[in-house]
């Protein structure tokens, strides 16, 4: 069994995020809510100032505080090292939310919220009560395309159907998914070859997203 | 040399590596394919692009487009523009779920101006500001960063949206109404300079 898990490169990412609005729409991810984000910000004083963008979302980790701290099972780890929230166990106690240390989780306000006011677009009926009201939720590592790639011939990190969409949508290729206990993986060799590293590797989460450096 | 994802894939060094040189900026290849198409033109016996070529300047003229706002030393900043990624040319500021991914980008939905030139004035971040030109003025919340000259304030461009549906009730600030339609300002392709004279300070 793999265990996915996904690199970004900060040296390519360009801060457009394509990924986040990317995500919102495979996922029908409601209005305020974010599975993926881009976070910008500048450090230096004017004029040795440098921009940084900062792609963020869950670690999907290994000993991750969201599963040991729900009391009703719904964020479970599975065998393939995917986090997930199941909505129909979520009891919205948010709990989640205060042990994650990457504030990766949203909670769902909303069972049927739309972007434009009248009501919801064609494409936002057809993703309408995915997210109960009052569940929490969170990045999938879109689990859907990954769980059909089998059956449709694909290989997750290869193939772009089988693969996240903040990762095949990414303009300047800086995500990279793919099996981080197959050293010949294409994330393994990056991580190798570029020192890539988790955020906040000394919580010992061990997350499954690593970062390569500028 | 490993496999392709693992080389350097920056362009420079790939270039230096080709021994190619950057190309120059002015449009210089715009002038290299119109020598190109006079050529063409010239062997089916047409002369007619010859007199547009002439014209054309790959190397502009230097032109004192700052003189033109001599407006003293109360309008003591630049207002400038910038493009933002999310919205390319504009047309799709309409759409909410862009309008919130961008949010989370810096500069937009208000001026950004310098951490030094926002304390000359006693603005922090996130305060409401006038922005007041010669023609007129705006108001905008502040956006104090370090990423900008301390002699300029900018405007991400494309917000000056009245009729655009989403896009019209978005609020962010456009430098259209502070500065002036000018033929002076205006290039032969309809390209203008987004730069006016402007005091800022708090509302």
């Amino acid at each position: 069994v793999p265990r996915w898990g996904m690199v970004i490169d900060l040296k390519r990412c360009a801060g457009c995020q394509t990924c986040t609005v990317a995500c919102k729409m495979e996922n029908f991810v409601p209005p305020g809510v974010f599975f993926t984000r881009v976070n910008d910000y500048e450090a230096g004083t004017y004029p040795h100032v440098q921009r940084h963008f900062l792609p963020v979302g869950c670690m999907h980790c290994k000993d991750a505080p969201c599963v040991q701290a729900c009391p009703s099972g719904a964020s479970a780890r599975r065998q393939d090292g995917i986090v997930l929230v199941d909505q129909n166990l979520c009891v919205g106690c948010r709990y989640c939310m205060v042990v994650c240390p990457y504030g990766a989780r949203d909670f769902n306000e909303e069972s049927n919220a739309a972007y434009f006011g009248p009501g919801p677009t064609p494409s936002e009926a057809f993703g309408a009560g995915r997210y109960p009201k009052g569940s929490v939720v969170k990045c999938t590592f879109c689990a859907d395309r990954i769980d059909e790639a089998g059956s449709r011939g694909l290989t997750p990190g290869v193939d772009r159907d089988a693969t996240p969409a903040c990762v095949g949508s990414c303009i300047a290729g800086a995500r990279f998914f793919g099996d981080l206990d197959d050293e010949d993986s294409l994330v393994c060799q990056l991580i190798r070859a570029r020192g890539g590293k988790p955020l906040q590797e000394e919580l010992g989460t061990e997350p499954s997203v690593y970062y390569l450096p500028r | 040399m490993g496999p392709a994802f693992l080389r350097p894939w920056y362009l420079h060094a790939l270039m230096v590596k080709m021994g190619l040189r950057y190309e120059l900026p002015y449009q210089e290849r715009l002038k290299r394919i119109g020598e190109d198409l006079g050529e063409r033109l010239h062997s089916v016996g047409s002369h007619f692009w010859d007199d547009q070529l002439r014209e054309y300047q790959a190397m502009p003229e230097w032109h004192d487009f700052p003189g033109l706002w001599d407006t003293g030393p109360e309008y003591d900043l630049w207002l400038i523009t910038c493009r933002s990624m999310q919205f390319a040319w504009g047309g799709n500021v309409g759409i909410p779920a862009l309008i919130e991914a961008a949010s989370m980008a810096i500069g937009h939905g208000g001026i950004s101006l310098n951490t030094s030139t926002a304390r000359a004035r006693g603005i922090k971040n996130g305060d409401d500001i006038w922005v007041e030109s010669p023609v007129g003025r705006l108001k905008a919340k502040a956006v104090v960063r370090e990423g900008v000259h301390p002699e300029v304030v900018v405007a991400t461009h494309m917000f000056g949206h009245w009729r655009t549906p989403v896009a019209k009730e978005l609020g962010w600030p456009s430098m259209n109404p502070i500065t002036r339609l000018s033929y002076k300002l205006t290039d032969e392709t309809g390209g203008t300079s987004d730069h006016v004279r402007v005091k800022v300070y708090k509302a």
